[in-house]
């Protein structure tokens, strides 16, 4: 016990300091990123369950936290994660009528952990754990907005009012009107009294402890004017809407035009750098901020990063839309290194993986996007070009999950784990980097939130499932063979037959480098065989006649992989039955 | 006489017939000197004394006398606490009944003597600290004890539900059968056995006398299920605890004078008081065996003429059953007090008591987030007017000044708005009196 104590008292407590930047990319495109809700990740600390739901009610903390992410390193590595993207850290306004914040994006302290899921010391073990595990771990931020911390005083009574009225607008609806969370006025949400508009509505900040709805942190974020108190948006098509609206939720719209909301944000984020050495941030609602602001608040993130000596922390942004031209805008030089993929998303996954779209799409999407997403590196960026990382996705925490959309939307013959691993082989191997949603691995298939966001431990974390060693294998082809990871793309076969035709559903890709050269051919037909060769005219590669090629999916799944020969002519003609998929490497 | 800290541990006393009337208490009034009530500055689990707040036992006790065979000897007491009428203005009292218990002796030729009911069962204190560091059990159970000379073996057992937090008890309203209406039916019901087990072995001598003595506990809590929500039955698993501690005591080279050295090595349960559900600190599935406590401790008092030094102190470590290894929740902790006091006369005397304590948490201060390692050093002024000289002649009429310096980690201990989070300085000034009166748990 004394020898303990003097070393107690000698030695500082781990992670009790800021820790030692260090630097664990190479290529962010060699990267798995694997998104994780900590609340539903696992449940590592049961002392931290505060308000948890014992009924899993989707909609409550379910008492996932840092700690069950550390326990749970193994099962991450075992599915070839290189990288985790965990919810926001921050600390939250804990709940909302009812719904608490277990997602992490109601932000009321933005300089504080979220007790939920551990403390700052317990966050810094959790990225020291994930690098000696060669996992590199991003954060989720939002700039956007704060959670639902003031209501407009429209009345001047002084306090917080919710009406219920029925058929206010003509319908047989029930309205619930509330000065938290009042509809968008672009003059400002407006006082009213029985006089008739008072001038713009004071704001009512609040202290209710109980559920943590106090002003923010740090106390400089309790300005009037640092937010735009224009009420929730109304029309996602008015542009201003988009940018100066409070988010539904009555989450408040920060005024990121003003130069001290900017700098504070700037600050407040550089800082979980310092304090973390979190390897990037996935930014969250960047359509709704002013497009200058990432010009501003992007470069001064790398300077402070790298002021630190932390190389290509990597800026990844959320722009809901589908609108490639619009999501490219963000990647432009000066902003964003990259974007999840929401136009890919809609026209690949949705149009192409789940609904049998044509295959000529993915094509389309990929050239479109060499010109419309950043051309440049950005200077002290990641080292790649915007357009050479898109973020991939097929489903996230704010859409619903592929299996759900298929098996409720899909045709009457697609077979909705076929489907996923065809979409997966794709995912898995086009150009940019991977981002799986947790859960994917396991079947999960709940609708849009919040059955989308099922607690992992439901799957009592099976290491052999179908789906998981689906993607393991294609995991680790990808770490295996560098064109998978940074290789060109030269599109082999795509087609707009989706019928019955010799080649429907066919999608074909070379991904190569100088050393080495990858074939990924996939069936996205879900009922038909099919074949990369039309009217006997095979698909052209780039491999050298009589080049023997092998099966490396199937090897990995079963140990032995079916052979093709390259013909004389450098042709293959690959057949395939419905959603087969195959990884072909030479030997 | 035996030293004041040695006598709550005597069983049946020589008891005359009939009843008698006892009672511990303490009342005080304070300031803190800029106009608000003087409050108490600690970061340890077990600190000063100084600044308590009013508590208040009676003890009734029935008995038949020592010339019968068979001796009995029945105690009551009720314990009040919580801030006086006279001060909040408010009509009431927190009240418990702290001894409620019949011991008898005389039923053998062995020497042996038998008690049940409910009992505070102790063992030595800290006066200085107000804390029990080895055998402190408030039960209710009964116990056998075997007194040849020289020897004192000392068993006990009891049970205990706590009310709190739905951890032991539940209780839930259903639909009344036959009826319109609910009724409540108890749906958790889960008891802690509380077992010890206390040998001890006097060695008198020509002018010291020697004590050792073993101790241990047993606890074991069954495992149980309660409603955690609508329809929703959470399980909760059997936990158990143990404790094993020695103690070595010395007294009679003065009057009044003694000095205590204990160890206490407790796991699961018995690491946290038996009062006391755990608020943190469980296994991922909700066991706390893996918690453990290691605690060192040492009292005394020396008295010689017109002075008399007390002294207590106690290093302690605790450690949760969570895994996690950065828990604010498992510490390091340690306080040591000196009062020395000169008597002037017979009943006037001035103590001054100096005190230092210290924590160090294997975790963050959620408070600031920093590791702290909060530190309070505390000095007294203490006049007092007492019947006889000695440092525990009671009652006791005193005057106190207590400044307590509070480091800067000491400070972020305490909750934002918190007055003692506010300055370095913290001041108690305050007048009161202590007093125990043939009483039951104090003498």
């Amino acid at each position: 016990m004394i020898p303990t104590l003097l070393l107690a008292c000698s030695a500082s407590i781990p992670y009790g300091e800021d820790p030692p930047i260090t630097n664990h990319v190479e290529d962010w495109r060699d990267e798995v990123i694997y998104q994780v809700i900590v609340d539903r990740f696992a449940n590592g600390d049961v002392n931290n369950d505060w308000n948890v739901s014992r009924s899993e009610d989707l909609n409550r903390y379910l008492g996932g936290d840092y700690q069950g992410l550390i326990d749970r390193v193994d099962y991450l590595s075992a599915l070839g994660v290189t990288t985790i993207w965990i919810s926001p850290v921050v600390v939250n306004v804990e709940e909302d009528a009812g719904i608490a914040s277990y997602h992490g994006y109601w932000t009321q302290d933005f300089t504080d952990v979220n007790p939920h899921f551990g403390d700052i010391a317990k966050l810094r073990e959790l990225v020291d754990v994930m690098h000696q595990h060669d996992i590199k771990v991003l954060v989720d931020v939002v700039v956007n907005h704060v959670g639902q911390l003031f209501y407009y005083d429209i009345n001047h009574n002084g306090q917080a009012d919710v009406t219920t009225w029925y058929g206010t607008d003509g319908s047989d609806s029930l309205d619930i009107v509330t000065e938290w969370d009042p509809a968008y006025d672009e003059r400002g949400i407006q006082s009213w009294t029985s006089l008739g508009e008072a001038g713009p509505a004071p704001l009512g900040w609040v202290s209710m402890p109980e559920i943590n709805r106090e002003p923010p942190s740090p106390a400089e974020f309790w300005n009037d004017e640092w937010y735009h108190k224009r009420g929730r948006v109304t029309d996602w098509s008015d542009l201003d809407q988009v940018v100066m609206a409070d988010f539904p939720g009555g989450l408040k719209d920060l005024a990121t035009e003003n130069p001290n909301v900017r700098r504070a944000l700037i600050e407040v984020f550089s800082d979980w750098i310092t304090r973390t050495n979190v390897d990037g941030f996935r930014l969250d609602t960047v359509k709704h901020v002013e497009e200058d602001f990432w010009t501003e608040f992007c470069p001064a993130i790398r300077q402070h990063a790298a002021s630190l000596g932390k190389e290509r922390f990597l800026l990844m942004g959320e722009v809901f839309d589908g609108d490639d031209a619009l999501v490219g805008r963000y990647t432009q030089p000066d902003m964003l290194d990259s974007v999840v993929d929401f136009p890919a998303k809609y026209q690949v996954v949705d149009g192409v993986f789940k609904y049998g779209g044509a295959t000529r799409t993915v094509q389309t999407l990929y050239e479109q996007q060499q010109v419309s997403w950043g051309q440049l590196e950005h200077e002290g960026g990641v080292g790649v070009a915007p357009r050479d990382l898109s973020l991939n996705f097929m489903d996230n925490h704010d859409v619903a999950r592929f299996l759900f959309d298929v098996d409720q939307y899909g045709s009457e013959g697609t077979d909705p784990v076929a489907a996923l691993e065809s979409a997966l082989a794709w995912l898995l191997t086009t150009d940019g980097a991977p981002v799986l949603y947790y859960g994917t691995e396991q079947g999960f298939d709940g609708g849009n939130d919040p059955a989308n966001r099922e607690p992992l431990w439901w799957s009592g974390y099976e290491t052999e499932g179908e789906l998981f060693r689906w993607i393991a294998a294609l995991s680790a082809l990808r770490q295996a063979h560098e064109p998978l990871r940074r290789g060109a793309v030269s599109f082999t076969w795509t087609t707009d037959h989706t019928g019955q035709e010799e080649d429907a559903g066919m999608l074909a890709y070379e991904r190569w480098t100088e050393g080495e050269r990858v074939l990924v051919v996939i069936n996205t037909h879900d009922t038909k065989t099919s074949v990369t060769s039309v009217d006997g005219a095979p698909m052209a590669t780039g491999y050298a006649p009589g080049t023997v090629l092998v099966d490396g999916l199937g090897r990995a799944l079963t140990g032995s992989g079916q052979t093709w020969t390259v013909a004389a002519d450098g042709s293959l003609a690959v057949e395939l039955p419905p959603r087969g998929a195959v990884v072909l490497v030479e030997g | 006489m035996l030293p004041l800290s040695l006598l709550p541990l005597v069983l049946v006393g020589p008891a005359r017939a009939g009843v008698e009337l006892g009672s511990y208490g303490r009342v005080q009034v304070s300031t803190d000197a800029r106009g608000g009530a003087g409050e108490p500055v600690n970061v340890v689990s077990h600190g000063s004394r100084l600044e308590q707040g009013p508590y208040l036992e009676l003890d009734v006790v029935f008995a038949n006398g020592e010339d019968e065979a068979l001796g009995y000897r029945v105690v009551v007491t009720p314990a009040l606490s919580g801030d006086l009428f006279h001060y909040d203005g408010q009509w009431d009292a927190d009240l418990a009944l702290r001894n409620l218990y019949l011991e008898v002796d005389g039923f053998s030729s062995a020497p042996l003597v038998a008690w049940a009911g409910a009992r505070m069962w102790r063992g030595d204190d800290i006066y200085l600290l107000d804390f029990w560091p080895l055998d402190d059990l408030n039960t209710v159970g009964g116990g056998l004890s075997y007194r040849p000379p020289d020897w004192a073996l000392d068993l006990h057992a009891g049970l205990n539900r706590l009310a709190a937090d739905d951890w032991m008890v539940q209780t839930e309203d259903v639909p009344l059968d036959g009826g319109v209406g609910t009724e409540e039916v108890l749906v958790l019901d889960r008891q802690r056995f509380l077992g010890s087990a206390r040998l001890g072995r006097t060695f008198e001598g020509q002018a010291l006398t020697f004590r050792l003595r073993a101790y241990g506990e047993l606890h074991l809590l069954p495992e149980g299920s309660r409603i955690a929500e609508d329809f929703v039955e959470e399980a909760l698993p059997a936990n158990r605890g143990t404790v094993l501690g020695l103690q070595a005591s010395a007294w009679g080279w003065a009057e009044d004078s003694f000095v205590h050295l204990w160890y206490r090595y407790a796991t699961g349960l018995a690491a946290w008081d038996e009062l006391e559900v755990p608020a943190s600190g469980y296994d991922t599935d909700w066991t706390v065996t893996d918690a453990s406590e290691h605690l060192v401790a040492l009292a005394g008092n020396h008295e010689a003429g017109p002075v008399g030094v007390m002294a207590g102190t106690y290093l302690r470590r605790f450690q949760d059953a969570d895994h996690n290894d950065v828990d604010v929740d498992d510490r390091w902790e340690a306080i040591a007090a000196l009062r020395p006091t000169v008597f002037f006369t017979d009943h006037l005397s001035l103590g001054l008591e100096a005190s230092h304590q210290w924590l160090r948490p294997d975790g963050l201060n959620p408070r600031s987030g920093a590791h702290d390692v909060p530190q309070i050093t505390k000095l007294a002024v203490l006049p007092a007017i007492q019947p006889r000289r000695g440092g525990f002649a009671r009652p006791q009429l005193r005057l106190q000044y207590v400044y307590s310096y509070l480091d800067d980690d000491a400070r972020w201990w305490f909750a934002q708005d918190d007055v003692r989070r506010r300055s370095h300085h913290q001041h108690f000034v305050g007048v009161g009196a202590e007093w125990w009166l043939n009483s039951a748990s104090y003498r």
